[in-house]
């Protein structure tokens, strides 16, 4: 039997209060959610997951990770959690060390919630900051000030040993002083995990409409790219390592379940516009995802005891490319599969080569590495190693 | 059949937009020929790109039957020829159907280059002119202004000149008199061989090869076994018929007259413009001069931008040059465009009408490469070859010299232009001949390089000019030029679709002015990108694309792997578009709208 793989679950809540320009998460404002209704489906359709992961794999189901992400699942009720952790325990073995986040926004409204959400068995918190800079969260459309910033880590750390938060620069404006500053502050929180992304204009959102329009919403890709080598610096020098392209953390503090992730290990995705992956066999994967609107995704469960849209086997070239694309994003590389690497099918050799002549890759028995060098070029890397 | 002395054959010439066409439906109408509903504006242009642009591409011929003052009937045969310099091969031809002309002159904008350069061809070939002052309803009409210029510029009397309006119909009467009495009948003889001079030829889809002939002794009759003298090959005659200007089947067509045959011809090209048509049983003792051939001048690639599309691209050309023998094509293939073809023009209006055509008529996309000139090269061994396409350049130690064409160009323009224009010409290496003025218009004749021409120079005359300059040319010979090839090399590889010839004084600049666009157009990479521009292994300019510094998506979580894999079988599928130079990928995008620019 070829080495488990790691299994984790994934659980969308599609709300949020407001819904900020620059996102295409699958999130809504609403209002009146039927509590009751929600629950129900979250449950049945866990159930439904957790089944057909038994019935495709032969693995004994040790869960290591579960992440509330969303949307803004900080609002969740807090019995919906509690009964979605509660049905994980009767499904998953649980393994001693699971991680367990729950995404949340620094709002004050919220914060009553997270001392709930400890006593259930949350044991970490990955705060959306946003930025330190007023400006900045303004032009970011944030509901939240730098003062509830500072009050939702406050109170966090009280309670949790994981607290984490995300960050986003490379806005107009902001140039190697503002963000050094802003770095320095961050440091200051003493958080186990900083996510700092370079901000990006994704289609559908409002910030995408207005950049068609000719309005520059982000800095010059040699601003960032400045700005990226100053972040990683900083943090650096500070105890936080870079393991991902944007994520930096304290000793033992990386985020198991993202590493899932960029691992290609397993993980079921519950909730509307969740995606699920799992290794049935060494080189065939599962591969499932459920509809993305709140509504159709509640009458489906309804119908049906899940909402899921597609699933479906994976190809071989897309396994192949899933496990390149997301591995190479790790600062530590991955070790390729016999069956990828044998095989010059799925990557083209001629560049790895070459790439490992310019340094940007190391390439050793079956290991493989993005170098500093090339992580900027990352796009260009993989796109050329999988054409 | 009418009577020699009863048949009029006249071309209608004048410059572009001078009302010619418009001055045919007149005539049309007047002498019943079409009725109300059937008649349109310039019915005679009857190819969609000609209604469109409002201009006459090809020559058309229509008899009509006009009843005179006299009572008399005359059988009228008019040729309504194109105005613009590129189609002058049209209208010698026409002219050498007729016995005369009919020289339309826009009352108020007077003679301009085209009206000279037609009205010489007509008086080459022993015309009897007819001067018509048109557009006279206009109330910037000058006649008398236009009248005094006429004598001055072009040399021909015009105190008799008809003043008309083709729009309102002024004057037409007048004009049908004059065609009737002042030009001279065909002469000719119904009992000698046949002898007929093959005007044109064409594809109809619904009649097949179509010959207008104009008969010069003898007759014509359906069942009559011809044969092409150039050729000697015989075909049997299956129809007769005019145009009126609906295609009408006739009996038969004698001396003087002018009309249709089709004789089971499978391909225009054995139906030879110019060539003497006579009857296989007693044949003509002597032949007809016949044309010069048109040859093309102009020459330019031409690329699908789908390449999948490359066998529809020939079997477009196939068919529109059964139409339109003057355009030559050849497959070329290009290792940064593809596969095309190479193909030659009467010039660039030709050029931009056939490229038109392709993509109305066929639904072709299409890139064109940068319109290039035919240069002669003088090799070593003493071989002198044509070059038609830049890229084919022999080495240079194997050329002894390089030949272009030069041309004679007439430009008319107001004389508040006149310095602009003489130094635009001066810039371009021409050499004044002649300056004259009559009233406030300057006339100049410079020789210049057609190479010169073809690169913007009708776009940098009309701007500087405000429109208001006329230009004709004619080639004159070839003469030996110090001119380069100029490769665009990208990380050190020839972009061959970009090489192009020109005079070494001007190397640098169009050099360095082609790196710069690709500097735009190319987007930056992974690798920096370096853009040269050399004469052989001579560096003359160079550009350099600095390597992109952030590439990189940054987040991707779980949802995110799909949405990735799309993006790369999107980029996968991108790649066919791409071209390969060292490490570098570039969209061959970026070569066709360096190409695109390069027009405008
Ligand atoms: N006002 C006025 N406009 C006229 C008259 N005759 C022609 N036009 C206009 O002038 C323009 C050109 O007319 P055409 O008959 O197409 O000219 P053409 O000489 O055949 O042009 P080419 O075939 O392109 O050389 C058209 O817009 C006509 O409507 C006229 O007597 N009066
Ligand atoms: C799942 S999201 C949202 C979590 C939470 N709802 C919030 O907004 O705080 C996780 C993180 O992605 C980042 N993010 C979202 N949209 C982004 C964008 N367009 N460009 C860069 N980062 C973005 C934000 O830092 C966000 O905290
Ligand atoms: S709070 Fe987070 S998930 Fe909600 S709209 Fe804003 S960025 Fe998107
Ligand atoms: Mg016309």
């Amino acid at each position: 039997m070829p080495k488990q793989n790691k299994l984790g679950v994934y659980i969308h809540w599609p709300f949020c209060v407001s819904k900020c320009p620059y996102c295409d998460f699958n999130s809504h404002v609403e209002k009146d959610i039927d509590v009751e209704q929600w629950e129900f489906a979250y449950l049945s359709e866990l159930r439904w997951m957790a089944d057909i992961y038994r019935q495709k794999t032969q693995y004994p189901s040790v869960l290591h990770t579960v992440f509330f992400g969303g949307g803004t699942p900080s609002l969740m009720p807090v019995s919906i959690v509690e009964r979605i952790l509660e049905t994980i325990e009767e499904l998953f073995i649980l393994h001693p060390k699971i991680e367990v986040t729950v995404e949340a926004n620094p709002s004050s409204s919220e914060l009553d919630n997270l001392s709930a959400f400890k006593s259930i068995g949350v044991n970490r918190i990955s705060f959306g900051a946003q930025s330190l800079n007023t400006k900045t969260l303004n032009f970011l459309g944030r509901a939240h000030d730098t003062r509830d910033i500072y009050k939702a880590l406050d109170v966090a750390f009280g309670l949790f040993n994981q607290v984490s938060a995300d960050f986003i620069y490379g806005i107009p404006g902001q140039n190697i002083g503002s963000w050094e500053d802003e770095l320095s502050k961050i440091i200051k929180f003493d958080l186990t995990h900083i996510s700092a992304y370079q901000l990006t204009i994704e289609p559908g959102t409002q910030f995408y409409s207005r950049s068609k329009k000719g309005e520059k919403l982000t800095c010059d890709d040699d601003t960032i790219a400045d700005l990226y080598d100053l972040t990683t610096n900083v943090l650096s020098s500070h105890g936080y390592e870079i393991y991902e392209i944007s994520n930096y953390a304290r000793l033992n503090s990386q985020c198991q379940h993202n590493l899932l992730y960029w691992n290609a290990q397993d993980w079921l995705g519950i909730g509307p516009g969740a995606h699920g992956r799992f290794t049935m066999t060494e080189n065939r994967r599962w591969h499932s995802q459920t509809r993305r609107s709140p509504d159709g995704w509640l009458s489906s469960v309804q119908k049906e005891q899940h909402g899921i849209e597609i699933q479906n086997e994976d190809y071989i070239s897309d396994f192949a490319k899933e496990i390149i694309v997301m591995g190479l994003r790790l600062t530590s590389g991955i070790e390729l599969p016999d069956w990828l690497i044998g095989k010059s099918d799925f990557i083209n050799l001629n560049w790895l080569d070459e790439f490992e002549k310019d340094g940007f890759i190391t390439f050793n028995k079956n290991h493989i590495r993005v170098t500093k060098n090339g992580r900027l070029h990352l796009n260009s890397i993989v796109s050329k190693l999988l054409n | 059949m009418s009577q020699l002395s009863h048949i009029r054959n006249f071309s209608i010439v004048a410059h572009i937009d001078h009302g010619k066409s418009t001055l045919a439906d007149r005539l049309i109408q007047f002498c019943g020929g079409l009725s109300e509903r059937e008649m349109s504006e310039q019915v005679l242009d009857n190819m969609d790109i000609e209604r469109e642009r409002g201009i006459t591409i090809k020559a058309q011929t229509v008899r009509l039957s006009y009843t005179a003052k006299n009572g008399q009937v005359y059988q009228l045969n008019l040729m309504d020829t194109p105005g613009h310099v590129d189609f002058g091969y049209e209208v010698s031809r026409s002219l050498a159907a007729c016995e005369g002309s009919l020289l339309v002159v826009d009352a108020s904008q007077g003679v301009e280059a085209q009206t000279l350069a037609n009205v010489y061809k007509a008086i080459d070939v022993d015309h009897e002119i007819v001067v018509v002052l048109n557009k006279m309803d206009l109330p910037s009409a000058e006649p008398d202004r236009i009248k005094a210029q006429i004598e001055e510029v072009v040399g021909l009397p015009a105190d008799e000149a008809i003043a008309i309006s083709a729009k309102t119909g002024l004057g037409i009467d007048e004009v049908l008199e004059a065609l009737v009495h002042d030009l001279a009948p065909p002469e000719g003889n119904r009992e000698a061989p046949l002898k007929a001079l093959l005007v044109d030829s064409w594809y109809d889809a619904y009649l097949g090869v179509m010959t207008l002939v104009r008969v010069r002794d003898g007759v014509l009759k359906k069942g009559m076994k011809i044969r092409m003298c150039a050729t000697g090959a015989t075909h049997t005659i299956e129809r007769v018929g005019i145009f009126g200007p609906k295609a009408t089947i006739i009996d038969e067509l004698g001396p003087g007259e002018v009309g249709f045959i089709n004789a089971g011809v499978k391909t225009v090209s054995d139906a030879k413009v110019g060539d003497t048509i006579t009857d296989d049983r007693r044949p003509c003792e002597e032949i007809l001069p016949g044309f010069k051939p048109s040859v093309p001048v102009v020459f330019c690639g031409l690329f699908p931008i789908d390449s999948a599309d490359f066998p529809e691209l020939r079997s477009a050309l196939e068919k529109l040059s059964l139409n339109d023998s003057s355009f030559s094509f050849e497959a070329e293939t290009s290792a940064a465009i593809g596969f095309g073809f190479r193909c030659g023009f009467l010039g660039l209006l030709h050029m931009e009408v056939i490229r038109e055509r392709l993509n109305r008529e066929f639904g072709l996309e299409l890139i064109s490469t940068a319109p290039s000139v035919v240069y002669e090269i003088e090799l070593t061994d003493g071989k002198v070859e044509k070059l038609h396409n830049p890229a084919d350049m022999p080495e240079v130690t194997k050329i002894n010299n390089l030949s272009e064409p030069w041309i004679t160009a007439t430009i008319m323009t107001p004389d508040e232009y006149l310095g602009p224009v003489l130094s635009l010409c001066t810039e371009r290496r021409g050499e004044q001949i002649d300056l004259t003025y009559t009233g406030t218009r300057a006339m100049v004749v410079y020789r210049l390089p057609l190479n010169e021409v073809v690169f913007d120079f009708y776009d940098k005359l009309k701007s500087i000019t405000r429109g208001y300059a006329s230009f004709d040319y004619q080639i004159a010979d070839y003469k030996v030029g110090d001119l380069v090839k100029v490769s665009i090399l990208v990380n050190g590889d020839p972009v061959d679709a970009l090489s192009m010839i020109v005079h070494r004084e001007q190397a640098e600049i169009r050099g360095r002015a082609i790196c710069l666009r690709l500097k735009d157009l190319i987007p930056r990479q992974m690798y920096k990108v370096a853009l040269q521009a050399a004469i052989g292994g001579k560096v003359i300019a160079r550009e350099t694309i600095a390597a992109l510094r952030k590439d990189v998506t940054a987040k991707c979580y779980g949802g995110d792997v799909s949405r990735k894999r799309k993006l790369l079988d999107k980029q996968k599928e991108g790649k066919k578009r791409m071209r390969q130079f060292g490490k570098v990928d570039i969209p061959q995008n970026a070569f066709f709208e360096a190409l695109k620019m390069g027009d405008n």
